[in-house]
């Protein structure tokens, strides 16, 4: 209870230093995590993490707050499964409450094509030891009463994947807690400070970045700005096969709580959660289109308010409280980016689209061994940039499309 | 029944009654609970503006008391209290502020571990306002679609001004309000201007009124969004341009006790007195802080309440007022449940009422929603107070500027005003500004890190209430960061609330392709099944293994009106077609036809299907059931890169097509046909044009099940009549039709893929053992360079077949492959099959173990792998015969 009566000291506005060890390009849910980790697993401690807007202002205060390891490829499944770990401790190790509700989640599959895939998924969770398994539509009911499991619908409900540890946790207080931490270890964090260029020497190295603020010199730059990838890489001349696409989501206003499981369906293309504040919590696949314009739009809110209301009905006279759109830096396989880029010292942490808060801790973790040891951690291997140029891609399209 | 069911007791309702007004007269004055702290909430706004009045009306949660109108026989009860709204047993949380600091939830419930899963279902319990109706279900609503040329938001004099100069200058306009024009207007002055303005514009032929009706967004295009409450409609408004009037309302003003039941916005007491006629209390102070406001002190004479003083700033000229000045503002509102006096330039005065006629600030959310948009902003809406000459020139002058085609709007931030010291900023989550000031120093010292952290701003009032404030303190903690700390936070839709099934309303929700055979496939008994947006035939009365049994054995027929079906010609089309498939097209001779896979630029198999070549340098091609819509695109896509000239037409819907499979399909058709269909006249992979019962067809002579057939493909009206004759003439064979379910079964045992079944988006010919459908020489062809850098790496999975010892249960589809308890891959398709009698099928396996006879654990059980045959009918002479 520290800290609890007496205000804290979450952190503070510093001046900008000339020179770090490690610069991390974002102050969202990774970098703060990447930051920390560097502070607490190596006692790297001059670092700046630069963020141009506020703390947590991207895809971290935008997502919806799910974590899951249900994934379908080994290399997903090890490395979100990693995440959950740390997730488990997070709130004693940060002494912040990250609100961490294990609501358990559920993939609806509502076509034969989706069970085969479920199963699969299923399969390989419990192989490398992720409780996730396919349940029928009776369990289906027992589990959450408040789903339509009518026959008589588009899409009747065949079967679910079911993930108990699938849990949300308050998105917010995760960057907000890796902040403080990475604070308080004496990283120091800039916010409106703005990155403008990569500085290389002459061989081509990475040495520092420029700034609205003046330059700064960089042992080590990492790159952690998801939807603002590809700027941040033309400036270090970094190509990569990323596509920027809107991604929307709405609240409606609270009632009291009804439904207790995270639902998602592929099918439907639409995610549906009720948060501790009572809030139902509604979303959607990615817009087809790629655009930096984060203007909301309302074809989105008319489809997910009728496949929400497909799952569940009693939905129906809720009003939407509020709308919003982010950002997602889409890869060709479904999978992030992570590691080394050409550019000497310059790392990439990247490729998020919808599923990178969950992945929030383990990336912190291995990108702070990245920076620290200039090795690619084993975990991350497969992620590596090359893979594209190489071909051998971790197809995750079928786990992490509106899964989330 | 004449009133309204308040909590099981009758309210009786009087003309014009909101739910509020009806309450409010029956003793009412706690309307609710507040979200976080349980304290009581009375009437603030009367606008909707506020969240205090949220009750449920009939099942419906939040319903906003103050703006719904009343209507014998609703069942009306308050929310987030127990066991009611007047006295709540959670309002001792209340008196626990100094143990729920700002924040405290982040800061409480971490050790020990297994603290915060016990709690947490508790905390998730107090959540939440009303409860929802768990037998609610959406009703059907209507959307109507409006295209003015002027879209004007708000009937007040600046709107309804805005409309007559549009529709004066020739354009058609539509007026919109979210109430009855004047609603909240007592009468007066206003109010005559609003009804003489309302004639004017009903007389006017180019405008249209729709009241009611509150717009919820600006969206691109633009298209206003509006709800139709009374109606029950959804309006999707098209206009060319837009005047937004939506008015102004009070600042929220904070002190010490400013959420007191007694302490309202002076425009909603106003309303409140003059247009429903209550008396607010026995004695009430206006807090006049500019001149509108001092004629509320007359309207709540006129109700019957004694004002006992008028406190304003030293500037404002009181003189028109009859009663006590103060000079000052109010410091305090005291009082246990509700107000009893106020505090005001040092002095205590007692009074029930306090009508806070703060600064104007418009009601500029839509606006902020518009940049970029065709938008012009009349009256209070400016963001000031606008007397009535003031109104109506500024709408005269934006319904000109409107009509003539308005610049695209720029948003200008508003600074925010000042903020007392104590009481609450925030209503809906109970945060005052002392949490604000703790916030900031913590270092949350921002609007918008202030938002999430005290989730100011993110309650059912969006801001309406809080957002000024709130920025106000943020400027104050952190002055010499003021313009990037104070920045206003982002403004999404929808500006009032709407619910998701009006939000659903007229969506094309699922669209659902059927053939002209649907109607017979029912009255047989089928089931259906989804097949990309088409509706198909699983099975007829479950029966799939009588359905492979007739195929195998005798003749079965199935609707494949589904394929896409494109005809594609043009001088180019050879070299178009020949660049297009990895196959060999140009010696393709007239009457032959020819198995073609489609890959992406990354040599990926996207689709498969057949080609005929015409003859006359055209080509009839089908691809997948749900390929045909993407590949449509995908193909003209190719045909303009490539400069060719070449058309393609899509006739998927055009034309119907029937696939008559099994030893007696000759025999069949022989019966309706005078063409000759024997083996050496008609033989496999040929296509012929013959008539078949009258109706002329393509036929071709394929083998995707595996045995002796003819698919025909003819214009899809004559549909019924084939099928019908086909049946007629089949039933001496016992011919059987079939469904997807016994084609796919039929497939497998000659171990055919089907794409997006067996293929994921990594597959590549060479994975799944088609290596025979690529002509790596020809000179190009969509995917040629991705799989000439593919052929030099080593695949790290392939798709094999795979065969189970008669009498194991085969598993099912997506079960996983394991080799010593290490994953190795996975199964797509799987049988049992009839005519082999074991399970078989395909599946994915690594490299190391995609070897013929390899043994591999599918599910408990073990499977072999076996390379290079299809299972059944391996020389292929029954689909030759």
């Amino acid at each position: 209870m520290s800290g609890l009566f007496k205000g804290r000291t979450w952190w503070k506005r510093t001046d900008l230093k000339k020179r770090y060890d490690v610069v991390i390009i974002g102050g969202g849910g990774h970098g703060c995590a990447t930051a920390y980790y560097l502070a607490k697993n190596f006692g790297i401690t001059n670092v700046a993490v630069l963020e141009k807007n506020y703390i947590g202002a991207g895809g971290t205060g935008r997502n919806t707050t799910i974590i899951r390891s249900n994934y379908r490829t080994p290399e997903g499944i090890r490395f979100y499964e990693r995440s959950m770990e740390l997730f488990r401790g997070l709130s004693q190790e940060l002494d912040i409450n990250m609100m961490l509700s294990k609501l358990g989640h559920f993939t609806l599959a509502h076509t034969d094509s989706s069970v085969r895939v479920q199963r699969e998924r299923g399969e390989t969770n419990r192989l490398l030891g992720v409780d996730s398994r396919l349940i029928g539509v009776e369990e289906i009911r027992e589990l959450c009463p408040e789903l339509n499991l009518s026959r008589d619908v588009a899409f009747p409900i065949q079967a679910a994947l079911y993930h108990p540890p699938g849990s949300v946790l308050r998105h917010d207080a995760v960057v907000w807690g890796y902040a403080t931490g990475a604070y308080h270890r004496g990283v120091e964090l800039h916010q409106g400070v703005e990155v403008t260029g990569i500085r290389k020497d002459s061989t081509g190295k990475c040495v520092g970045v420029e700034t609205n603020e003046g330059p700064i010199d960089a042992g080590v730059v990492i790159s952690a700005v998801a939807g603002w990838t590809t700027s941040v890489c033309d400036m270090a001349g970094v190509r990569t096969p990323i596509t920027n696409h809107p991604l929307q989501a709405f609240v409606t206003e609270p009632v009291k709580p009804m439904l207790h499981k995270i639902l998602v369906s592929a099918s439907l293309h639409v995610y549906v959660s009720q948060t501790d504040r009572g809030e139902f919590l509604i979303g959607s696949e990615i817009e087809p289109y790629t655009t930096f314009n984060l203007r909301s739009t309302f074809t989105f809110t008319q489809h997910s308010s009728a496949n929400a209301l497909d799952l569940v009905p009693q939905l129906a006279r809720l009003k939407i409280m509020r709308q919003w759109t982010g950002y997602c830096d889409m890869t060709p396989d479904y999978s992030p980016i992570m590691g080394e880029t050409g550019v000497e010292n310059f790392y990439l942490d990247a490729g998020w689209g919808t599923w990178g808060f969950k992945a929030t801790a383990v990336c912190g973790e291995t990108m702070a061994q990245m920076a620290a040891t200039q090795k690619t951690p084993d975990l991350i291997a497969p992620f590596r940039l090359s893979r594209f140029a190489d071909e051998q891609l971790v197809p995750e399209k079928a786990a992490a499309s509106v899964s989330h | 029944m004449t009133g309204i069911d308040f909590e099981g007791t009758q309210v009786p309702l009087q003309a014009g009654d909101t739910i509020a007004a009806a309450l409010y007269r029956s003793g009412t004055r706690v309307f609710s609970r507040s979200f976080k702290y349980h304290r009581p909430r009375g009437l603030y706004c009367a606008a909707g503006d506020c969240p205090n009045c949220l009750v449920t009306v009939d099942g419906e949660v939040n319903v906003r008391a103050c703006e719904c109108a009343a209507k014998a026989g609703q069942k009306v009860s308050r929310q987030n209290a127990w066991p009611s709204a007047d006295r709540d047993a959670l309002s001792i949380i209340d008196k626990m502020h100094w143990a729920l600091p700002v924040g405290f939830y982040y800061k409480a419930g971490i050790k020990p571990k297994f603290a915060w899963p016990m709690v947490e279902p508790f905390i998730r319990k107090m959540a939440g306002l009303g409860f929802v109706d768990h037998h609610d279900a959406p009703r059907h609503l209507v959307r109507v679609n409006h295209h003015p040329e002027v879209l004007v938001i708000g009937a007040g004099v600046a709107g309804l001004s805005a409309a007559l100069a549009a529709a004066g200058a020739g354009k058609s306009v539509l007026v919109i309000d979210e109430k009855a024009p004047g609603h909240r207007v007592a009468v007066g002055e206003t109010r005559a201007a609003i009804d003489r303005l309302v004639g004017e514009v009903t007389a006017h032929g180019a405008i249209t009124t729709q009241w009611n009706t509150a717009a919820t967004g600006i969206f691109e295009g633009p298209l206003v969004i509006a709800v139709d409450a009374t109606r029950e409609e959804t309006l999707h408004v098209h206009p060319g341009a837009i005047v937004v009037a939506a008015g102004g309302r009070e600042i929220h003003r904070v002190f010490r006790g400013n959420d007191l039941p007694g302490v309202m916005q002076a425009r909603g007491a106003a309303r409140l007195a003059g247009v429903h006629g209550l008396k607010l209390g026995e004695r009430a102070v206006v807090w006049a802080e500019q001149p509108e406001a001092l004629a509320h002190v007359e309207t709540l004479q006129r109700a019957g309440v004694t004002v006992v003083a008028v406190v304003a700033p030293d500037g404002l000229d009181t003189s028109s007022v009859t009663v006590e000045v103060v000079r000052g503002e109010v410091t305090a509102a005291n009082g246990k449940k509700r107000l009893a006096s106020v505090v005001a330039g040092g002095r205590t005065i007692a009074c029930d009422v306090l009508a806070i006629g703060s600064e104007i600030q418009g009601n500029e959310h839509l606006v902020r929603l518009s940049y970029d948009l065709p938008v012009v902003i009349a009256g209070d809406c400016t963001g000031r107070h606008h007397t009535l000459e003031e109104a109506a020139a500024s709408g005269t002058s934006a319904g000109t500027a409107a009509a003539a085609g308005p610049a695209l709007y720029a948003v200008e931030p508003v600074r925010p005003r000042t903020c007392g010291s104590d009481g609450y900023v925030c209503l809906c989550e109970d945060v005052s500004v002392k949490d604000i000031e703790v916030a900031c120093k913590e270092g949350f010292d921002s609007a918008e890190l202030l938002k999430r952290y005290t989730t100011v701003t993110m309650g059912p009032c969006q801001g309406r209430i809080c957002a000024d404030q709130l920025r106000a303190v943020a400027e104050r903690v952190t002055p010499e960061l003021a313009e990037r700390v104070g920045a206003p936070t982002t403004l999404r839709p929808p500006t009032r609330p709407i619910t998701l099934e009006q939000a659903v309303a007229g969506a094309a929700h699922h669209i659902e392709r059927h053939t002209t055979l649907t109607s017979k496939h029912l009255s047989a008994g089928a089931s259906m099944m989804w097949a990309g947006v088409w509706k198909r035939v699983e099975a007829y009365n479950g029966d799939v293994q009588g359905e492979y049994a007739a195929v195998r054995e005798r003749v079965g027929v199935i609707d494949v009106g589904t394929l896409g079906k494109f005809l594609v010609g043009g001088k180019d089309a050879t070299a178009f077609l020949e660049r297009l498939y990895p196959m060999k097209i140009a010696d393709l001779e007239a009457g032959r036809l020819r198995y073609g896979l489609l890959l992406e630029e990354g040599g990926v198999i996207i689709d498969d299907g057949t080609v005929c070549a015409l003859g006359d340098g055209r080509y009839y091609i089908t691809v997948t059931t749900s390929g045909a819509e993407r590949l449509e695109s995908w193909m003209l896509d190719w045909a303009e890169a490539w400069g060719h000239e070449v058309y393609v037409v899509n006739q998927t819907a055009s034309l119907g097509a029937i696939n008559v499979a099994g030893p007696q399909a000759r025999a069949v058709l022989e019966k309706l046909t005078s063409d000759a269909v024997d083996r050496e006249s008609f033989p496999y992979i040929r296509h012929r044009q013959i008539t078949v019962a009258g109706v002329p067809c393509l036929a071709m002579r394929l083998g995707f099940v595996g045995e002796l057939a003819y698919e025909l493909h003819f214009p899809a009206s004559q549909a019924e009549r084939l099928w019908d004759a086909i049946i007629e003439a089949g039933k001496a064979f016992d011919i059987r039709p079939f469904g997807l379910m016994a084609q796919r079964l039929l497939r497998l045992e000659k171990g055919h893929i089907i794409v997006a079944q067996d293929t994921d988006f990594e597959t590549t010919p060479w994975k799944v053992g088609m290596e025979w459908a690529v002509k790596l020489d020809k000179p190009d062809f969509v995917g040629k360079a991705a799989l000439l850098r593919h052929q030099k790496r080593t695949d790290r999975e392939l798709l094999v077949p795979w065969v189970m010892p008669a009498g194991t249960a085969c598993p099912p589809e997506g079960t996983v492959i394991t080799v010593n308890g290490a994953l190795s891959g996975r199964v797509t398709s799987a049988w049992h099959s009839p005519t082999l009698g074991h399970p078989l099928g395909l599946a994915w396996v690594v490299n190391a173990h995609a070897k013929d006879g390899a043994a591999v654990n599918v599910g408990g059980t073990t499977a072999t792998v076996r390379v290079g045959h299809a299972f059944y009918d391996p020389q292929g002479e029954k689909l030759r015969a």
